[in-house]
């Protein structure tokens, strides 16, 4: 309440200083000062209630903008005349090419396969299932982060981890088995 | 524009001066565009929907001051010198 006061008092003196004008002269009394003070209390009270009804009433609508674009789809289906069920129309997909993938897929493994001179290290490597070959090769010889590995896969950071490791003891276990048949 | 000529155009909006409402309009027009921007954007819908809840607003808007505004009002007036010669005439 009083920094209200406060703030029209400073408001007022201030401009009437600047204009030099002499405060009596200006306010030709205590009425039209109260008359001022009326139409502050009011302009403050309105932007007040302006300012506040617009910003809330913006975030309440960007709530349902967002709500809207995450629950509903674009849909570029039709429904012909005289044909009750909608015809499905959809938009090629150019930016992915599956073969690639495929063909990428199949190198992990042989790259897998392929990565030590040495019989024993790439036997031993052999022996590893086709998941695991592929985690291996991606995770340290292509240095990929094992998250996003996981989301790729559709498993977690820590089963990622944990295939890995698996992996890598089934390699070291076959290299000291394959080891201990040559002694 | 001063404070008594604000309220002037509010009641004039308020009685349905389309006019009056225009100026208003334009005097927060930054504050609605600033509260239009939807994903560093300006939305044209939502400019429009704020608009509209502006004019809302403006209609429903009443004037109930708290009674202890010009109690302490007074009290200031009191305290302050340039006031006090006045007072006393």
């Amino acid at each position: 309440m009083s920094q209200l006061v406060a703030n029209f008092l400073k408001q007022h003196l201030h401009t009437d200083e600047t204009s030099s004008v002499d405060i009596v002269s200006t306010h030709m009394n205590q009425a039209n000062l109260v008359k001022d003070f009326d139409a502050y209390v009011y302009k403050v009270y309105f932007y007040g209630y302006v300012k506040k009804t617009i910003r809330y009433s913006s975030l309440r609508l960007k709530q349902r903008v967002r709500s809207l674009q995450e629950n509903e789809a674009l849909s570029l289906n039709i429904i012909d005349e005289g044909f009750h069920e909608e015809r499905i129309n959809c938009l090629a997909d150019t930016t992915s090419d599956h073969t690639e993938n495929l063909n990428q897929f199949t190198t992990y493994q042989a790259a897998c396969n392929e990565l030590s001179p040495d019989p024993m290290i790439s036997k031993a490597l052999q022996s590893l299932t086709d998941r695991q070959k592929e985690i291996l090769y991606r995770c340290i010889v292509l240095g990929e982060s094992d998250t996003r590995l996981a989301a790729e896969k559709g498993v977690t950071k820590q089963g990622i981890n944990k295939l890995k490791h698996t992996a890598l003891n089934k390699v070291r276990s076959q290299i000291v088995y394959q080891c201990k048949r040559v002694v | 524009m001063d404070d008594r000529g604000l309220i002037v155009i509010i009641k004039q909006a308020q009685g349905g001066d389309k006019i009056a409402m225009a100026k208003l309009l334009e005097i927060f027009h930054p504050l609605l565009y600033k509260n239009s921007m939807l994903g560093g954007r300006f939305d044209e819908d939502l400019y429009q929907e704020l608009s509209i809840n502006l004019i809302h607003c403006i209609n429903s808007f009443q004037f109930v001051p708290d009674s202890r505004i010009y109690q302490s009002f007074e009290q200031a007036l009191k305290l302050n010198p340039h006031f006090k010669g006045e007072q006393e005439e």
